[in-house]
């Protein structure tokens, strides 16, 4: 593989990595502040255990997301010095502003883990709550950079060099409102349905109206709603999004629907697999005219296939057409079962603690996660050949650095041992949970106690 | 001449920089000085530093941030020279940061207790010691011109720069430079005298190291021909190197009257005398290459680029500040009412 492709792995890896703790650190605070809030007016010790248990998860999920995010902003110009060079100017405003809300975030965060005797209560709810509203800030602002690259606005390209530039126009490009829509509600849906599963799953191995069964419950109670909202919510605005690249960037949504041939009334493909060779998908199922409708709204709209584009600025199809039917599969069945939740809150209310609807949640895990991340793929595979849409090539970007492997293998590995880490101590803050509910035991987590001991 | 906005910014950069070198230092430093402590301290140590560490590190995506809004050119160029020691202060940085909450956070700390500290210990002092190389290939001279590296051996444009004695005496340079801050900010933490004065100890012990290795550094860098005498004799880079080892008539002072707040105001003075003697000899060139030198001007944003990143900065640090001064309000410790035995033996979030 070349160097370039390297550089890309690299940063898709270190951005896949990234993206799951900060999506969680944009929302458990949330359902942290919700439980507090709860706690408050009720002076129910569970959802003071619940809302400290919480908060001991997102404490580690934070700081991974916090080295890796700062990792990245190095990454980004180690990995493409030329973006960086003509983009940084540009679109500035964002990235100031998203770390002014991490930032914030950042100091909320630390008053309330570590503000329980320290803070009155109201100020302590109020820097939950602004933890939450810092994150969804930077999680936002950061999107415009992205929708900078996918709708280039506010400056003026001549002879290789950005001028006339705009930081304001930059930032409210185009692309910016959906993208960040369609990126909030996934992470909400993700983080929710990943918290739901794990509560399910621990729901589903204790017996009886224990204590610790009602403190699981009552977390399915309060996350639910956000999981059903967002997965809702999310047909309707993935669809707004795909109208908007059909409009902005026809030749990414030709690719991610492995659409080949220019057409009027263009069908839409069901699965399948892409042969670029011979421009043709196998295995598809396709369905009559459903692309121009989606992509425009009327069944005989013409919809540009990949053929009406330059060889040499045509996107890949295989990876955007796979993760696009990964994406839109889990959002579907998200959908459904978020249905199948109000049905059942509506006319059946003891479907949702049995037991066959708690293992449906567990198996529902992962999988907003994959979907957001598949998602991704989409956006960033489907814009490629260019790094800044129409205006920048991501090989004239790259850095000239050879022996990119290496650097792969080794943020590889790191983000393989940190994550494999991370995931073992918030394992084992989960099991004890469990445990000291059972025991009413706490253990003050202490390392160096313990270290000096031996 | 450098234009009003351009130098706005650049207060900002030197300001950001400065907020990392005291409380991202005193936070690498923690990591050195931990090593050296009995274990009370440590502890009391670790309680110190954890509500704020998140905090204090934002300040280096505030240096990040303004170097690649407000100065491209700068930043493209130096990470694709410094490719090699960045990404090393990088790996170091990740590592310290997710052990040290790990540590903190792992409930059975029996097994892997050990771990943790030693992985945190050993890349609290390996970042510093990148910092340092990192600080060299800044002030050397490099092959090709701005921009051009084509036609060179690898080696030659990525590796010699920064790899050499006279990084590695700036890193270990800065490492005590970090430790020194760390004691002199942990000292007002503490209550009791006798811990007072481990720590004090430690303080003097590391300014000593630091002000002994800025003399070798300068030597090494005079020999080598990385600091041209001429600027390592200019008069501001004298007088605040001259200030800086006076303070510490004043450090020692503020011991004697065990005043942990003039204590930090010293050392901080100190550590920015030194830091900002420094950038002076630095100055105004960015970076030189055989080809030619990058200028200020030649690295620089637009000026409506600057002209907003500068509002953009004044409100985000209106924004901050006070929040920053509550949070370390907030978790100052209580000496008094708060023996070590006690504070040692609480749950977190009790």
């Amino acid at each position: 593989m070349s160097d370039l492709v390297w550089a890309r792995s690299t940063m898709a890896l270190s951005l896949a990595f990234h993206i799951i703790f900060a999506s969680i650190s944009m929302v458990l605070p949330f359902y942290m502040a919700r439980a507090y809030a709860i706690y408050l007016k009720t002076g129910d010790p569970l959802h003071k255990r619940l809302t400290k248990a919480w908060a001991r998860g997102a404490a580690v999920l934070f700081a991974t997301g916090a080295v890796s995010g700062t990792a990245l902003s190095f990454q980004l110009g180690l990995l493409w010095p030329g973006f960086m060079r003509h983009a940084g100017p540009i679109i500035g405003m964002p990235f100031s502003l998203e770390g002014a809300a991490f930032f914030l975030e950042a100091i909320f965060f630390g008053l309330f883990i570590y503000g329980w005797d320290r803070l009155s209560p109201k100020w302590h709810l109020v820097s939950a709550v602004m933890v939450g509203v810092c994150g969804l800030a930077s999680g936002v602002l950061v999107v415009a950079a992205n929708g900078w690259m996918n709708s280039p606005a506010g400056f003026t390209w001549e002879n290789g060099a950005a001028t006339n530039i705009d930081p304001w126009a930059a930032m409210f490009n185009r692309a910016w409102p959906l993208q960040a829509l369609h990126m909030l509600v996934a992470a909400i849906q993700a983080t929710s349905f990943a918290v739901m599963g794990v509560h399910a799953w621990s729901r589903l191995s204790v017996r009886g109206a224990t204590d610790e069964a009602r403190l699981h419950e009552e977390a399915l109670r309060i996350v639910a709603p956000f999981a059903i909202v967002a997965s809702l919510l999310q047909p309707v605005v993935g669809d707004l999004s795909a109208k908007s690249v059909a409009e902005r960037q026809p030749e990414k949504l030709a690719a991610f629907e492995a659409h080949f041939k220019t057409e009027r009334g263009a069908g839409l493909w069901i699965g399948g697999i892409p042969d670029e060779e011979n421009e043709t998908v196998r295995f598809g199922v396709q369905i009559p005219k459903a692309l121009s409708i989606l992509a425009f709204a009327d069944p005989d709209a013409e919809v540009l296939g990949l053929e009406a584009f330059p060889q040499e600025n045509r996107p890949p199809v295989l990876i955007p057409h796979l993760s696009f039917q990964v994406m839109v599969g889990i959002g579907s069945l998200l959908f459904a079962v978020s249905g199948l939740w109000l049905y059942a809150r509506r006319f059946r209310p003891a479907w949702l603690l049995h037991p066959r609807f708690l293992q449906l949640l567990v198996v529902l895990t992962p999988l907003g996660f994959i979907a957001l991340e598949a998602g991704w793929f989409v956006t960033e595979v489907g814009r490629q050949p260019w790094i800044i849409y129409g205006i920048l090539r991501t090989k004239d970007a790259v850095t000239p650095v050879p022996g990119q492997w290496l650097t792969f293998a080794m943020v590889a590995l790191l983000y393989l041992f940190l994550g494999v880490m991370s995931a073992l101590v918030l394992w084992r803050l989960f099991v004890r949970e469990i445990r000291s509910t059972r025991a009413e035991r706490h253990e003050p987590p202490r390392a160096l106690a313990e270290e000096g001991a031996l | 001449m450098i234009d009003f906005w351009t130098t706005v910014v650049g207060v900002y950069l030197l300001v950001a920089l400065a907020a990392y070198v005291l409380f991202g230092g005193a936070d690498f430093g923690g990591g050195i000085l931990e090593a050296s402590l009995p274990r009370h301290l440590r502890e009391k140590l670790e309680e110190t530093l954890a509500p704020i560490w998140e905090a204090n590190h934002v300040w280096l995506i505030a240096v990040i941030v303004i170097l690649f809004v407000g100065f491209p050119g700068f930043y493209s160029e130096v990470l694709t020279r410094l490719y090699i020691p960045v990404s090393l202060a990088l790996l170091a940085i990740l590592i310290r940061g997710t052990f040290f909450t790990l540590r903190r956070y792992d409930p059975e700390p029996r097994q892997l207790g050990r771990l943790y500290s030693a992985l945190f210990r050993v890349s609290s002092g390996l970042a510093p010691l990148f910092f340092g190389f990192i600080a060299a290939g800044l002030l050397s001279q490099h092959p090709g011109a701005p921009g051009e590296v084509s036609g060179l051996s690898v080696s030659e444009v990525y590796v010699e720069p920064w790899l050499s004695g006279f990084g590695f005496l700036i890193g270990l340079f800065v490492m005590s430079l970090f430790g020194y801050v760390a004691a002199a900010l942990f000292y007002g933490e503490l209550g009791d005298a006798a811990d007072k004065r481990i720590v004090a100890r430690r303080a003097y012990g590391f300014f000593l190291a630091t002000f002994l290795l800025g003399g070798l550094v300068l030597l090494e860098g005079a020999r080598s021909g990385h600091v041209a005498p001429n600027k390592a004799l200019s008069p501001l880079f004298l007088v605040s190197q001259l200030a800086a080892l006076l303070l510490i008539g004043l450090v020692r002072f503020a011991f004697q009257r065990r005043n942990a707040a003039l204590v930090r105001l010293a050392a901080g003075a100190q550590v920015l005398a030194i830091l900002g003697g420094f950038a002076s000899a630095a100055a105004p060139v960015l970076l030189r290459t055989e080809g030619g030198e990058l200028l200020v001007r030649d690295a620089r944003a637009p000026e409506v680029t600057l002209y907003w990143l500068a509002i953009g900065l004044t409100v985000v640090l209106a924004l901050v500040l006070p929040l920053l001064i509550v949070l370390y309000r907030v978790f100052r410790a209580r000496p008094e009412s708060d023996g070590p035995a006690e504070s040692g033996s609480g749950d977190y979030f009790e």
